[in-house]
């Protein structure tokens, strides 16, 4: 075994699904069934079951395909035209976590008080759920522990983009 | 949190394997070997992303294994400093809490890690967050937002046999995480998610 490069890229959560999505469909299809071996199966499975758990904004993709490459290029764009000052590693951490309210976002983006005031902090966060979405409370005041993923569908549903076949490369 | 890592490796194709096209055999023998596995300084391994590269195969004179020269890429879990991520919390003692995500069991915030003015319910075995007035519980199994502080490597040193004349007896040593991070949870945004909605 030999590392030719430790890190030639990062990934966003949404990347990792979709790969593992890709792989189970494909192992699926056709006469003859196929499937990884065991540990990485499990490990696939468990990735995908962490992934698919609440706050995690994929947790209900299967439903609403609200992420896909082209709201990771428009968020990019809508971030380079409006808030310049946001980093690319900090766009795709608002990638992954999708934060919906101020509190979240600080943990984001660093020294948030100083760089953007609280009405930019706003907007910030208006462009996020315009792009990604939110989930709409619930109704009961406790959640279960183990968040059922895709219990609700709210909002989201008129925002379908069917995205097939994005990890071809 | 996901990094992809190229590797090059010799893979060996056994002649039961041969009925697979190449490509998924090549993949599997891949899967098989570095799927979660800690990589020391790299990070768990997942699954491979793609096969970027393969050799002709050459077959071995002996036992008939195809060998062949493979360059791919893997997609391995390791969460740079700083990043935010989720994780359920799994046990909580005075020292702190561990946390644990479905396929990473290794995550660690220690006491002085939590948010200002929190203490250890003894008799509840649970860290409570006394924020203005409020209360706010730790909750075993509650799902928590912690930011990357520090990771630690750490690789098994063979150990001894065992020589004491009973030869079942098992032996004790402390198993050591690989790869283990360590978190905090004293900012806001951080902790239990349930708060911050």
């Amino acid at each position: 075994m030999k590392i030719l490069e430790s890190q030639s890229a990062v990934l966003t959560n949404y990347e990792v699904y979709q790969h593992i999505v890709d792989i189970q469909q494909r192992n699926s299809a056709g006469k003859k069934k196929r499937r990884m071996p065991e540990d990485a199966f499990r490990l696939s499975k468990e990735v995908l079951k962490y992934l698919q758990t609440e706050p995690n904004p994929l947790h209900n993709q299967k439903e609403t395909q609200r992420y896909s490459e082209n709201s990771l290029q428009l968020l990019c764009e809508k971030f380079a035209e409006s808030f310049p000052d946001i980093t690319k590693g900090e766009g795709l951490a608002i990638f992954d976590v999708r934060p919906t309210n101020i509190a979240v976002l600080t943990t984001l983006i660093e020294d948030i008080d100083t760089r953007f005031t609280e009405q930019e902090q706003q907007q910030i966060i208006d462009l996020i759920v315009e792009i990604l979405g939110k989930d709409e409370p619930k109704d009961e005041e406790d959640e279960e522990e183990e968040g059922e993923e895709g219990a609700e569908d709210g909002e989201d549903g008129d925002a379908v983009q069917s995205v097939e076949a994005v990890n071809g490369a | 949190m996901w990094i992809l890592t190229k590797i090059a490796d010799l893979v060996q194709l056994k002649p039961q394997d041969f009925n697979k096209p190449s490509i998924e055999a090549i993949e599997d023998k891949i899967n098989e070997k570095y799927a979660n596995k800690v990589i020391p300084n790299i990070g768990l391994c997942i699954c491979v992303w793609d096969i970027t590269n393969a050799s002709e195969g050459l077959i071995g004179q002996y036992d008939g294994h195809v060998n062949i020269n493979v360059e791919f890429h893997m997609v391995v879990f390791r969460p740079h400093k700083d990043e935010v991520i989720q994780a359920r919390i799994d046990k909580q003692t005075s020292e702190g809490i561990r946390l644990v995500t479905p396929f990473f069991n290794d995550i660690w915030v220690p006491s002085t890690e939590l948010p200002e003015n929190s203490e250890f319910a003894e008799a509840e075995k649970l860290w409570i967050w006394n924020c203005d007035d409020q209360q706010l519980y730790f909750d075993t199994h509650e799902t928590v937002r912690f930011q990357v502080i520090e990771e630690k490597w750490h690789t098994q040193a063979p150990t001894k046999p065992n020589e004491s004349a009973d030869s079942n007896a098992p032996t004790k040593t402390r198993h050591q995480p690989p790869y283990s991070i360590v978190g905090t949870m004293a900012a806001p945004g951080l902790g239990c998610c349930l708060w911050w909605e």
